[in-house]
């Protein structure tokens, strides 16, 4: 898992008998208070505690805190809390089907895209009640999963966040590593399988064999199981596990350009080209575009996703013979290889789309809160920030994802050969191209 | 705004959109202190996104009613969210929704148009398309009232809450039987 140096601090918390307990208590309350105020509370995504704190706070800040405390938050999620007690009232604890296993990332990618296609489609993020509808759906998927399978396997197999969240990760600041010489002759495994002090891993990890912070969910449970002291906790630089992964896998690498897409569908939808763009797709089509709409919308998104996945792949087919007299890799070891260089610009793509809702619209969390009450402000809140200070922010944050892919690439490269990497650098600098213009276009229709 | 400024416009919330509804406004005073005419509300005690309502606008200038003016109404979300923001807009202003007879007029660019009913009445019909508390601002030239009112959304699909309480039932109670049937499974 890495050999940075240890932080006895991160240490000393992550073996705390009251983490992540306490911050679960604290997610429970919050998600039931979100719940309650998204079924029953004003149908206005605005003024709605549950979609203003869901949407306009939660979701924007998700990326960045992946990057910073890795997967944290899958530690204090909610569901981790509520899986706990369903398993231990009800749980049957099977081992989770073999198809699960080996389709777990292209599944969790597809539910990516279908729970995007349906927000999309069917605005959940800005409809109070289609938000509550759709965590009620999920909390019974979470409850069944809790009810018949071991431990946390619908956030290993299930999750549609695990696919960004395992990528975002390992490009993230905290990580766990081993020392092999006292992992050595343990046969127990107590990191793994728990003890009085802790339960076992909830994603099933033996954290000698985890190569990196993708999957740790950071519960330190291994910490306080381990009797040995062999597991400490260390802080890194911010996307250097990216250049590190030894064995690449295609999954990873296509889950990053879906995201690519996703965010530039998502950036693209708020301008105004983009009605006339699906009217035009219906017409084109023969299909009323409003009747039609979700076949319509399903199209685009379609398009946006696989834009990016052909770029890529041409660039794996073009940098096969700029590899000159170095040994050549083929161009799906490539691709699956350089695909993680675009993940530092996906997550600075995800954050600084979700800047425009964090820096403006999260202001009305607090007033949302009182509005539960019946107090309400004599006028409209002012944003915490103007307009072009928001756009100059998410610009400043493209450009350091990109710069970031970029040296990720050329880390990568390093094992190859630098010159195949210059296709790749191509495509991110084009993605990065259209994201500041549909930033920027943004700014100019909003004035 | 920092922390302090925000606590400070808590501390001076007022609840005056319930007051405000089902009767005239008693909103002459500072509309008159603002413009030539004394304009009264009358607001529906219940509205509801999605039905249309008709709002009538008194307007009087020196205690008798006054005809043939270009009445305003525009109305905005308190804190709207981004979706309202993306709404469809007139001119500017947020359009929530307008019903035929009130269609926007050269006279109210922000804004729809209100139609003569009587002596010194003016009817809106408004057809709001969001819910929650929603300003409305009256306008008759320099003349201006703003009434806070709310919005009622549709209450949650009892159908989509039963289905979900019966699946999780069904589950629970499912893993539950399995359990007590082979313990040595769990």
């Amino acid at each position: 898992m890495g050999d940075a140096p240890g932080s006895p601090r991160l240490d000393k918390l992550l073996r705390s008998r009251s983490y992540p307990r306490l911050f679960q208590w604290m997610t429970v309350a919050a998600f039931a208070a979100i719940v309650l105020t998204a079924l029953f509370g004003p149908n206005n995504a605005g003024q709605n505690f549950g979609t203003a704190l869901t949407w306009t706070l939660w979701w924007p800040l998700l990326p960045l805190s992946l990057l910073l405390l890795g997967r944290t938050w899958c530690a204090v999620c909610p569901f981790a809390w509520l899986m706990n007690r369903v398993q231990k009232a009800v749980g049957l604890r099977l081992p989770a089907p073999a198809a699960l296993r080996r389709f777990g990332p292209w599944i969790i990618g597809a539910l990516f895209v279908l729970i995007t296609f349906v927000d999309e489609t069917w605005a959940v993020s800005g409809d109070p009640r289609a938000t509550g509808y759709l965590l009620l759906a999920v909390l019974a998927i979470v409850v069944a999963f809790a009810a018949f399978f071991d431990r946390q396997t619908f956030c290993r197999d299930v999750c549609f966040i695990g696919g960004f969240a395992a990528n975002y990760a390992r490009a993230g600041m905290i990580r766990l590593r081993t020392s092999p010489d006292r992992c050595a002759g343990c046969a127990a495994q107590p990191c793994r399988e728990g003890t009085q002090d802790a339960p076992g891993c909830p994603v099933f990890l033996f954290p000698p064999d985890v190569e990196d912070a993708a999957t740790c969910h950071l519960c330190g449970n291994c910490l306080k199981n381990c009797p040995r002291g062999a597991i400490t906790a260390a802080i890194v630089p911010p996307t250097s596990g990216l250049g590190e992964i030894r064995r690449p896998l295609l999954s990873d690498a296509v889950m990053a350009a879906t995201i690519m897409g996703v965010v530039l569908m998502e950036q693209f939808s708020m301008l105004r080209l983009w009605k006339p763009l699906w009217e035009g797709i219906g017409a084109l089509l023969g299909l009323d575009p409003y009747v039609w709409r979700p076949l319509v919308l399903g199209l685009l998104l379609a398009a946006f996703i696989l834009a990016p996945l052909a770029a890529l792949g041409l660039a794996s087919l073009a940098s096969r013979p700029l590899a000159g007299r170095e040994p050549r890799i083929a161009p799906a070891r490539s691709f699956a290889a350089f695909g993680y260089s675009v993940v530092p610009l996906a997550l600075a793509g995800q954050f600084a789309h979700g800047l425009a809702k964090l820096l403006t619209q999260s202001r009305n969390v607090p007033y949302a809160l009182l509005a539960i009450a019946g107090r309400f402000p004599e006028s409209t809140p002012a944003p915490w920030l103007s307009n072009s200070a928001v756009f100059a922010i998410e610009m400043a944050v493209l450009a350091l994802g990109a710069a970031a892919s970029l040296y990720v690439g050329f880390r990568i490269g390093r094992r190859f050969t630098r010159a195949a990497f210059l296709p790749y650098a191509f495509v991110i600098l084009s993605v990065l191209a259209a994201e500041l213009y549909a930033v920027a276009a943004m700014l100019h229709e909003m004035g | 705004m920092n922390a302090a400024a925000i606590l400070l416009s808590f501390l001076a919330l007022s609840p005056r959109a319930a007051e405000a509804q089902g009767r005239p406004i008693a909103g002459a005073a500072e509309s008159a202190a603002k413009g030539a005419y004394e304009l009264k509300a009358q607001i529906p005690p219940a509205i509801r996104k999605g039905v249309v309502v008709g709002l009538i606008l008194r307007v009087r200038k020196e205690g008798r009613p006054v005809d043939d003016l270009v009445c305003c109404l525009a109305a905005l979300p308190l804190f709207p969210s981004v979706e309202d923001a993306m709404e469809a807009k007139v001119s500017g202003g947020i359009d929530l929704g307008t019903a035929p007879r009130s269609a926007v007029r050269t006279g109210c660019p922000d804004s729809i148009a209100g139609t003569m009913k009587g002596p010194g009445q003016y009817e809106f019909m408004w057809e709001p398309d969001t819910a929650g508390r929603v300003n409305l601002t009256f306008t008759v030239e320099t003349s201006r009232l703003t009434v806070p009112v709310d919005v009622a959304g549709a209450p949650p699909n009892p159908a989509i809450l039963a289905a979900f309480v019966v699946l999780v039932g069904a589950v629970v109670g499912t893993a539950a039987f399995l359990r007590r049937r082979h313990p040595r499974q769990a």
